[in-house]
């Protein structure tokens, strides 16, 4: 056996130009694969780090039963009650695996300045949960662009009103608010009072009171005022226009309420969610509780996570394909010459004993070596580009998220070590059905080359 | 000219002959032509979608048509922002002497809740002009409604019509009677009526006018429509524009689109037209599509997909290159001895060169020819499996399509034939200009 790993190797020697050449082509072919690869796993670490922090899905979030479809036409009925809040929180708070659990509200309605109003989608957010999740290690390494408020402070930062919000630049746009309140307020007094007078509307900007309308949960219609005191950004280019953060008990007032709409919760250790959900579900079931426990990867969670991801996989699955229909027919040629010209080598082979699956096996282990080499070499050159990529600190932008962000490379070894196999399958597998095919001639017809 | 017959039967002739070694070339060559002209093909249909997404689904048409500084938010950035009667009159007039414009819609934005019973959201949309709205959506979108009637054809009923995106009714209670597959494949929904149920009909929209008050409308629910991005369809709602001006207590409107005769002529019309316009004393912005507030995710998503088509095509290019190379150089070097006897026979080493030359153009234009082929075969039959996936922001699956492209295919074709002819001479030259007593020992 150790015999034919040795001709293997002497016969690439043999050829060192169209070694040299094959290795070329199997180095271009794994380090397009462990780069495109590098980019998905950043893209996926970004939108992940995104959707289930700064976006407040958690990694798992817990909805009454078709609340996730139903909680912003009715609320009240697809909401978590205090009751059914103390049971679930009884349930986590057991739980090892959890880092820290949130109560998340979610509502509509319209802000105004006064005299023009637009509307928002408000997430009410425990301060202190808020706090944790802008200084957790994840989103700091992954969104510090993000992470940061474009101008102002948060509700969750110290010294803010209790009555503190946060909003959009685009929301702040439409209700004709651009700069926050860091100063004490102090209500501006205008003789007109009226939304046509230019100045009246002038001087409403430089207030920081917003007027948050909605139907309260229980039928009524309901009026609140928040202090604006900070700009944020969602990320997401289609929720800009809408947002606005406030505290849990401000957004539960607003809506007369002590429900809530999921719980968000957090877990140490991420690679725990599969099992984690399915735990979590078996006990919240054994409490007949009417639920659904919903990953951050859920379409109906984070439909962008989920859109964005398709569409790189279907990127990333259709350039495997087409570099391993090259790579394969680079290999099928390569082999189909090598037999032509070492037919009377490979008669003789035949000739004294060593079987047809033999003789294929040595152009197996000469591809499989091949292989090795270009997935080594390969390696390094994909891990260098990476690096260099990454220290340019390019910008760019993606659709659907909002402003730029660094384009960057994060190939693993994991990935490095799967693209290496999969090169080296494909490469030995080919050659030996190939040239099992080709070997399938009267022995004496390849020891006098004669070409099928 | 008769010396170039002669050379092209041997160059023939000797393709027939190394027919087995020229299979690998031959192979290459149509796999690299295969694997450009299927990614290609991906990315044009992609863009080709979302190019009929914003012109014709979003009726966008080419121009977009505004006051100045307004950013398509008209008088939600203030009470200058909007085109007032006025202004539209003299907007209409020099569209109306302008032999470009096809046709234009008015658009009015509005915003505010939407209630059923005691179900109430948010909603976001538009009033349009109903009918110039269908005629810039053209045959393949006249039927926008995924349930229920398009806008146009309930206004031939009467009443006050609206539509709303299919997230929007679904929270009010509001789904489609069938599930079905629903977009044709080349662009819109089949042109038949599909009926929809809500559990209560009655809804009421309200708004906040122009100087501040609340008014609200009861317009009839006649059709359910996907906005094209999720984000939008859960707030969308249309009405014609009459409808939305009576809910905002405005003849103002926000923005026209303009659709012209000649796409590429975008820029010089909106250039002339703001011009003309400031001559009439408006200052307007006059933008095309593309270069628009609306179009910002259409231009980052072609910048995306163009980052992605130069690295995967880079890459797939560079192994194509290496194969061809490696296949065609050591189909020449082999033949060393040939070229020898050739010029022995008094053949000059540019007759060689040109030799292999025509056989590596004969090589390049049959790998070519087999690669259109399987392209061919192999892209109808993916079109016809339509198999869906969700992409990036749009509300609905959309089907995997591959678009064939003739220009596409000659380009590629032309590319390739230049790479195996380069392949060819370069090794060529060397073997045509060895010493003759070597070559002629030479094995290959």
């Amino acid at each position: 056996m150790k015999s034919l790993w040795v001709y293997a190797l002497r016969n690439l020697k043999r050829s060192p130009r169209r070694t040299i050449a094959s290795v070329l082509t199997l180095v271009f072919g794994y380090a397009g694969l462990v780069l495109l690869g590098g980019y998905i796993l950043r893209m996926q670490g970004y939108l992940e780090v995104n959707s289930v922090y700064l976006n407040h899905a958690g990694h798992v979030g817990i909805y009454k039963k078709e609340g996730i479809d139903r909680g912003f036409s009715d609320p009240k009925r697809f909401a978590l009650d205090a009751d059914t809040q103390t049971k679930i929180l009884g349930v986590l708070n057991a739980d090892p695996r959890v880092e820290f659990t949130a109560p998340v509200l979610r509502g509509m309605g319209l802000a105004s300045d006064g005299c023009r109003s637009a509307p928002f989608i408000a997430t009410g957010f425990d301060p202190e949960a808020e706090a944790r999740i802008r200084s957790a290690p994840a989103v700091l390494k992954t969104l510090p662009e993000l992470v940061r408020l474009q101008s102002g402070r948060g509700f969750w930062e110290k010294g803010a009103h209790p009555r503190a919000i946060s909003i959009t630049s685009s929301l702040g746009e439409l209700i004709h608010k651009r700069s926050p309140s860091a100063e004490p307020f102090i209500p501006v007094d205008h003789p007109s009072m009226d939304c046509a007078n230019t100045d009246y509307l002038k001087s409403l900007e430089k207030e920081p009171i917003v007027q948050l309308v909605a139907n309260a949960w229980n039928g009524d219609f309901s009026a609140g005022e928040g202090i604006l005191e900070g700009f944020h950004t969602t990320g997401l280019a289609f929720t800009e226009d809408t947002d606005l953060i406030a505290p849990l008990n401000l957004m539960q007032k607003l809506y007369a309420t002590d429900a809530i709409t999921y719980f968000a919760v957090y877990l140490k250790n991420p690679a725990d969610l599969r099992n984690f959900k399915a735990d979590l579900r078996a006990r919240l079931g054994a409490l007949n509780l009417d639920l659904d426990v919903l990953p951050f990867d859920d379409d109906r969670v984070s439909l962008f996570y989920v859109g964005a991801m398709n569409f790189l996989y279907v990127m990333a699955g259709f350039f495997i394909f087409l570099v391993c229909g090259v790579v394969t027919l680079s290999v099928v040629n390569t082999l189909g010459m090598m037999v032509i010209e070492r037919q009377s080598e490979l008669g003789t082979l035949r000739a004294i004993g060593f079987s047809q699956g033999t003789v294929a096996s040595i152009f197996a282990r000469e591809a499989f070596i091949t292989a090795l080499v270009s997935a080594f070499v390969g390696a390094i050159l994909s891990f260098a580009i990476a690096g260099m990529v990454n220290a340019a600190g390019i910008r760019f932008t993606i659709p659907g998220l909002s402003g730029d962000l660094q384009f960057k490379l994060e190939p693993n070894l994991l990935l490095a070590l799967g693209a290496s196999l999969l090169l080296m399958v494909l490469a030995s597998l080919v050659s030996y059905l190939v040239a099992y095919k080709l070997l399938g001639r009267q022995i004496t017809d390849l020891l006098h080359g004669v070409t099928a | 000219m008769t010396l170039f017959y002669t050379l092209l039967r041997i160059a023939a002739r000797n393709s027939v002959l190394n027919w087995r070694h020229g299979l690998a070339a031959l192979l290459s060559i149509a796999a690299g032509f295969a694997a450009i002209v299927f990614f290609q093909g991906y990315i044009v249909d992609v863009t080709r979608m979302y190019d009929d997404t914003f012109t014709r689904r979003g009726m966008f048409g080419h121009v977009i048509v505004e006051r100045e500084g307004a950013r398509g938010r008209g008088f939600a950035l203030g009470p200058d922002y909007d085109l007032k009667s006025d202004d539209q009159q003299i907007i209409d007039k020099l569209l109306a002497e302008n032999s470009q414009v096809v046709n234009r819609t008015r658009f009015l934005n509005l915003s505010g809740t939407i209630s059923q019973g005691a179900t109430q959201v948010i909603f976001a949309g538009y009033g349009y002009d109903v009918l110039e709205g269908a005629a810039t959506r053209g045959k393949s979108w006249a039927f926008n409604t995924v349930a229920g009637k398009p806008l146009d054809q309930a206004m031939k009923d009467g009443g006050e019509p609206m539509i709303l995106g299919l997230g929007l009714a679904r929270a009010l209670g509001c789904t489609p009677d069938q599930k079905m597959r629903l977009l044709t494949g080349t662009g819109g929904y089949s042109h038949e009526f599909r009926p929809f149920t809500c559990v209560n009909t009655s809804l009421m929209i309200s708004a906040t006018t122009l100087d501040g008050r609340a008014n609200a409308i009861y317009p009839t629910l006649v059709g359910l429509t996907d906005a094209a991005f999720k984000a939008i369809d859960d707030r969308f709602v249309a009405l014609p524009i009459e409808l939305a001006q009576s809910l905002l207590q405005t003849k103002g409107v926000t923005y026209y689109s303009v659709e012209l005769r000649d796409p590429a002529l975008a820029s010089e019309f909106s250039r002339n037209l703001k011009a003309a316009a400031a001559a009439s004393g408006i200052h307007l912005d006059a933008t095309p599509w593309k270069e628009h507030r609306f179009g910002e995710l259409y231009v980052k998503t072609m910048d995306f997909l163009s980052i992605f088509r130069a690295f995967i095509l880079s890459v797939i290019v560079v192994i194509v290159i290496l194969s061809v190379v490696n296949t065609m150089t050591k189909l020449v070097l082999e033949r060393t001895r040939e070229a020898a006897v050739l010029r022995c026979l008094g053949y000059s080493s540019a007759h060689v060169i040109a030799l292999f030359s025509l056989e590596g153009t004969i090589l390049g234009v049959t790998g070519s020819l087999a690669g259109a082929l399987i392209a061919q075969i192999l892209i109808p039959a993916i079109n016809l499996l339509e198999i869906p996936y969700r992409a990036g922001v749009l509300s609905g699956a959309i089907p995997f399509r591959i678009a064939v492209v003739p220009e596409l295919f000659l380009g590629t074709g032309f590319f390739l034939g230049a790479i195996a002819i380069l392949s060819a001479v370069i090794p060529a030259i060397r073997v045509a200009n060895a010493p003759l007593p070597k070559s002629l020992e030479s094995h290959g």
